[in-house]
């Protein structure tokens, strides 16, 4: 049985951020409430007003404009995983996309609830950070930017004002000679929680070396994590498809990354189970690049 | 505090008004005001896939939807899949292919199947499974459901 609460549905964007501004730290957002709907019965949800998005069609979209990918929070996992732009401009997040939760979750959920939601577990975030994405946020007198590195504080928690609320993600393009690619390791395939995900940039330069990495981790620290250690590793590759090479590298991120034990994974389990998603994804992308080059 | 408020929805082509308080989700309302007793209550939350229906032409776990989030939805549940008294070619081939047992599973497997179908009428058995990973059945081993979908898809244009 869920609790009783105070029920608001926005209609636009703007009736959102006044409902925001009113209501402050009293009020939840629920959009898809595939997260929020579940604390609700759990009775972990401290708000008493909730204030529902999810008709506001204003945050539903996904496009290019000069170069930049414009991704707006209300768009869902699903519209992700089958956007072309985000297939072709942002090939991770559409991989971290498609494997949130089920087709009914994916269905429902937003990009905008998992950045909101800070847990550091969500999928589409290392996704996000590879891809250098800004976090656009609104109140009712204005807008700012945040990288989205720095949005996040610990697990749960955000740079985001009980009266603010995230708008849209974006991004730039990537192109030719640009890889990017996401992994993830749970209790099953499909309908979990990640024990660990991953996901890697990388700009190939002529001579098929790395000459820019990215590379971001979830579920091994209180928010995702950038390895930049790891990200230098990748850059010192020879420029020869090398498993026991791109393992090597890989195997840095052992000590970059702080799991803890937890009821879903040890934290060595999770240490070694970055290495072995960085490296096998790292390996078929380029390996893949090559061929067809 | 939990106020009353009026719903208007459409289920299997019928628009209903319900009055009902805005903490309950939509599995209840369908249940329990609209006696539509198919879609079933197993996790309650959100991962078994028993309470699935169509809204607005997707699958959704109705148990992770608030019943007033679904103001002015069209839905789908499993009575709304027969036609003229009898089961749709769908539901027949779960029958045919031996793909129900408990059956409690069945309802919300069908909705997520016909989801897919109305989408992608001819699915590979690989996108037959990635749609049906949000509903979890524990008697048949999944094989069934896959040949029942795969059988079904045959009989679409």
């Amino acid at each position: 049985m869920i609790k009783e609460f105070e029920y608001h549905a926005a209609q636009d964007l703007k009736e959102a951020l006044e409902l925001a501004e009113q209501f402050g730290p009293r009020k939840r957002f629920l959009s898809g409430g595939t997260d929020v709907t579940v604390r609700l019965k759990e009775g972990l949800v401290t708000e008493d007003v909730i204030v529902d998005l999810s008709h506001v069609a204003e945050l539903r979209f996904v496009r290019e404009e000069s170069g930049v990918v414009h991704v707006g929070a209300g768009a869902t996992h699903a519209d992700l995983g089958a956007s072309p732009i985000v297939r072709q401009h942002g090939h991770a997040l559409a991989l971290a996309a498609s494997r949130v939760g089920s087709s009914q979750i994916r269905n429902v959920g937003t990009v905008g609830g998992n950045v909101a939601n800070a847990s550091p577990a969500g999928d589409t975030i290392p996704a996000l950070i590879v891809l250098d994405a800004v976090v656009s946020i609104a109140n009712r007198k204005g807008t700012r930017d945040v990288p989205i590195i720095d949005f996040f504080t610990g697990p749960g928690r955000s740079v985001l004002a009980s009266e603010e609320l995230v708008t849209e993600l974006y991004f730039p393009v990537t192109g030719p000679g640009e890889l990017t690619g996401f992994g993830k390791l749970g209790s099953r395939q499909a309908m979990t929680i990640s024990t660990a995900n991953m996901a890697f940039y990388f700009r190939i330069g002529d001579n098929r070396r790395i000459v820019e990495a990215r590379i971001a981790f979830g579920s091994v620290a209180p928010t995702v994590v950038r390895a930049h250690r790891t990200e230098r590793m990748f850059c010192q590759l020879p420029p020869l498809l090398s498993w026991d090479a791109i393992r090597g590298a890989a195997q840095m991120a052992w000590k970059e990354v702080a799991p803890i034990d937890d009821l879903r994974a040890t934290a060595v389990y999770r240490k070694e189970a970055v290495v072995g998603l960085l490296a096998e994804a790292a390996y078929e992308a380029l390996a893949s690049c090559w061929h067809e080059r | 505090m939990t106020s009353e408020v009026r719903v208007i929805m459409t289920v299997n082509g019928t628009e209903y008004h319900v009055t009902t308080q805005t903490n309950r989700t939509l599995t209840e309302v369908l249940r329990e005001d609209l006696g539509l007793l198919g879609t079933k209550i197993g996790c309650n939350k959100g991962e078994c896939g028993a309470c699935t229906v169509i809204m607005n032409g997707r699958s959704v776990t109705s148990c992770l939807v608030l019943a007033v989030q679904a103001e002015g939805a069209t839905i789908t549940t499993i009575e709304g899949l027969a036609e003229g008294g009898k089961p749709s070619a769908l539901e027949q081939a779960f029958v045919e292919e031996g793909a129900v047992q408990c059956g409690f599973c069945t309802p919300g497997m069908v909705m997520s199947a016909e989801a897919l179908l109305t989408l992608n009428p001819h699915p590979s058995a690989a996108e037959i499974e990635t749609a049906l990973e949000g509903n979890l059945c524990r008697c048949t081993g999944y094989r069934k459901i896959v040949a029942a979908v795969q059988k079904a898809s045959q009989s679409r244009e």
